[in-house]
């Protein structure tokens, strides 16, 4: 059944990137379309460039940290069941390169990313995988997408996504994968909710083409404070 | 004199690799037990329908691969939806069972490259929440601590051990020609509002190498 367990995870840690992380994969339009005439600057419509400066602007707000804790609820909502599954845990990111997600509920799961390794672990086989970021190019590319994602680079998400801007305060920017997209088979629409202060992401909606939805959502989120090397270990007593 | 000892850290360290994550029933005196009631009681508390939110360690070949199940089943519809996401929430495979057929609505490409997963996947899930009943006229068999039902299922016998002090389903065997194809073992049962759910199930098939530890995490109606 899993014969190659390697190419799964590849697999797996790919469609994270693509599913959650991933509007850097995909190109915005701003609060239309981004097919406008160009009439504004590098060929864009006015439009365009108004929605470029905002994810300008709020690539700047949100990148402004080293260090980042926040607790998390992800809840998926499946078009099959009645009931949602809850997943509850914590994510901690050390800029440059190293990232935490831990899951505490229903099962305790960590994964750890660095620029070098990929470590996971979880309780009920008790044992750490790790994965070797240089021999693995697709890693590479999964811990590119994340800190694209998680550093506020989002110029880059204009190429792939049509993005519009749904509601102003709280900011809500929603990228729907235009035709250029690879998510685009998978994915409807990925919707961000920003924090009031901007500094960063309060919710992310993920709107599959399934009729599935994935939410999450970010709390007791602490910039700049004080990280431990133990939420970087994976393994869990 | 290296090579027993290589022989036995492997034998051990097989052995340890098919441990039981689970504690086992005690064993209790059966010498007085009927059979019939023993069956009828366990009927009654099983569930007909029921929502389940399951772990899933699935070990095949020295390799273990680990995930979240939520599985939705009708045992008197015989029907049953079942979806596994990994835990970052990533869908992995989706199945639709029903009566007659067994649908793969969506999985990775990883667990479709080789074989038909969706039927064998679909297959282990009728084995693990179906026909966990003997019927009225299977052979029975009284142990010191346990009853067994042995019966005719499609081309072999299954059989169906209840044993411990609750006198619950703790192990079902398929046999073809002799030998086992595949067993499901039930541990730790739990008591949710009159009805029976075990906390953890392994089904261990013996044709393809591969064993699927299932542990009970939250349970709906």
């Amino acid at each position: 059944m899993v014969k190659n367990k390697m190419e799964m995870k590849k697999t797996i840690v790919l469609l994270i990137v693509l599913s959650l992380f991933s509007p850097a994969v995909i190109a915005p339009r701003a609060g239309g379309e981004t097919k406008g005439g160009p009439d504004g600057k590098n060929g864009l419509s006015a439009k365009e460039v108004e929605i470029q400066e905002l994810l300008r602007t709020i690539g700047e707000k949100v990148s402004g940290f080293k260090s980042l804790k926040t607790d998390f609820v992800q809840e998926k909502d499946l078009a099959m069941f009645k009931k949602k599954i809850v997943l509850r845990g914590r994510i901690y990111m050390q800029k440059p390169n190293r990232l935490a997600w831990h899951v505490d509920k229903p099962v305790k799961y960590s994964v750890v990313i660095t620029d070098k390794a990929i470590r996971q672990w979880d309780e009920d086989t008790n044992q750490v995988q790790e994965l070797s970021l240089s021999k693995n190019p697709i890693f590479k590319n999964v811990v590119n997408q994340l800190s694209v994602w998680f550093s506020g680079e989002y110029g880059a998400l204009m190429a792939d996504n049509t993005v519009s801007v749904l509601q102003q305060h709280p900011l809500i920017i929603e990228f729907v994968p235009n035709e250029k997209n690879i998510a685009r088979k998978m994915i409807r629409s990925i919707t961000i909710t920003f924090r009031d202060d901007e500094k960063y992401l309060k919710k992310i909606k993920i709107h599959e083409m399934s009729g599935d939805t994935t939410t999450l959502d970010f709390s007791n989120t602490l910039l700049d404070a004080p990280v431990e090397n133990s939420f970087f270990e994976v393994r869990r007593v | 004199m290296k090579r027993p000892a290589v022989v036995l850290c492997l034998l051990a360290l097989m052995i340890g690799c098919e441990g039981i994550p689970f504690k086992k029933s005690l064993d209790e005196s059966y010498s007085s037990v009927d059979p019939s009631m023993v069956r009828e009681r366990f009927q009654a508390s099983i569930p007909e329908r029921f929502l389940l939110l399951n772990t899933l360690v699935f070990e095949y070949n020295w390799k273990t691969f680990s995930g979240i199940g939520f599985v939705d089943v009708d045992t008197a519809e015989r029907t049953c939806n079942l979806v596994s996401i990994n835990q970052m929430g990533v869908k992995l495979f989706e199945l639709s069972i029903d009566k007659d057929s067994i649908n793969t609505l969506f999985a990775l490409p990883e667990f479709t490259a080789k074989g038909n997963f969706g039927k064998m996947a679909g297959e282990d899930i009728k084995r693990v929440y179906f026909d966990l009943v003997p019927s009225k006229e299977a052979e029975i068999n009284r142990k010191k601590f346990s009853v067994i039902f042995r019966q005719q299922e499609g081309e072999g016998i299954a059989e169906y051990v209840f044993s411990g002090p609750d006198q619950y389903l703790t192990e079902k065997t398929y046999y073809e020609k002799g030998g086992p194809v595949w067993r499901v073992s039930f541990y730790e049962y739990l008591n949710r509002d009159g009805k029976i759910y075990p906390g953890g199930t392994i089904l261990k098939n013996y044709l393809y190498g591969y064993r699927l530890i299932i542990r009970l995490k939250e349970v709906s109606d």
